[in-house]
């Protein structure tokens, strides 16, 4: 990682918060989901190669949702790069990055199916895990399901 | 006459000779117990444990356990081996509804019993296949050895000679046969 790495980040994404820890290589914490789009258009540049999206979900903090974003370089597989940005609860609705990158189209079914976040652009958001007449999203922190059976004491 | 002194179940003795007399229902129990063929479906990390039983060193082709078929159709035994989930539900009952009559089922390994580890807490798992399907032999364990699954088919085994024909009382014990003896 070159020194002056961080100071890059930080002067390519202004609003963001920039730091070494807290993910796979350094991250990026941006200020808003609708910006995720350019900064993938950014970090994929040749100064950065960050090119290629490893991994992709999703974690709900309560309040609000937040994307986690895995970059890795094609030219150098070491190489990674965490991009994490919120989500409103009440809209839950993010970029799709499908039209850049071919293989999100998973991973945001993937989202969308688990936390009910909608991709808006996307080419497919369907199911992807559960069965097509499933009703709600598992991994949100107030999912609430009959058949669930929760572990005594807990 | 040596091999026939040991199947002492359906051999009756006359003076003068010996004659191969069963019961219908003896004899169908017997060709069935002997000839299952299981269908070729595996769940997750059970089903590597079924077909290491399957395979040389254990071989459950001794035990009647023929070949594995690959469409439900041919079968008449399933070991539902691993996690059963609720998009599978559906799939696994309608292979069941396929088998050929009669039919019968091994849950095999703690997650076809009961759930297993994802019994709590797991939106996404049946707690037991029983709660899809009627279970015959239940085979606890994570995974089971294929020493504990060739014992299950064994029990299986049992099972299936004290069947009755449709119509008939459930079986009471023979006074001449011992238990063990029945099970031949």
């Amino acid at each position: 990682m070159p020194d002056n790495l961080l100071e890059q980040l930080q002067s390519a994404f202004p609003g963001a918060q920039v730091s070494e820890q807290g993910g796979f290589g350094p991250l990026v914490g941006l200020a808003a989901a609708d910006a995720l789009a350019a900064a993938c258009e950014t970090l994929a540049r040749p100064e950065f190669g960050w090119d290629t999206v490893e991994d992709y979900t999703a974690r709900d903090l309560g309040t609000s949702f937040e994307l986690v974003l895995h970059l890795v370089s094609s030219a150098d597989v070491r190489r990674r790069l965490t991009v994490k940005a919120p989500i409103a609860r009440e809209t839950a609705q993010a970029p799709s990055l499908v039209s850049r990158f071919g293989c999100a189209e998973w991973y945001e079914r993937e989202i969308f199916d688990l936390f009910g976040i909608r991709f808006d652009g996307h080419p497919d958001l369907r199911r992807i895990l559960l069965p097509e007449d499933w009703s709600g999203h598992p991994l949100r922190k107030d999912y609430q399901d009959e058949r669930l059976l929760r572990r005594p004491g807990n | 006459m040596a091999v026939v002194d040991k199947w002492t179940g359906w051999v009756e003795r006359f003076p003068g000779g010996s004659l191969a007399l069963t019961t219908a229902e003896f004899f169908i129990n017997w060709g069935r117990k002997n000839s299952l063929w299981p269908l070729t479906f595996g769940l997750s990390c059970c089903a590597i444990e079924m077909f290491c039983t399957g395979a040389p060193r254990f071989d459950w082709a001794r035990l009647g356990n023929e070949v594995l078929r690959a469409s439900p159709r041919q079968a008449d035994m399933m070991v539902v081996a691993g996690t059963v989930c609720w998009k599978m539900a559906p799939r696994l009952k309608r292979l069941y509804e396929q088998l050929a009559e009669p039919k019968y089922v091994i849950a095999m390994g703690a997650c076809a019993v009961s759930g297993g580890p994802f019994h709590y807490d797991s939106y996404g798992t049946v707690r037991g296949v029983d709660q899809l399907i009627p279970v015959d032999v239940y085979l606890p364990g994570c995974p089971p050895r294929p020493e504990a699954l060739l014992d299950a088919i064994l029990t299986l085994e049992k099972k299936i000679s004290h069947e009755r024909l449709p119509g008939r009382k459930p079986q009471e014990p023979h006074p001449q046969r011992s238990e063990s003896e029945s099970h031949v």
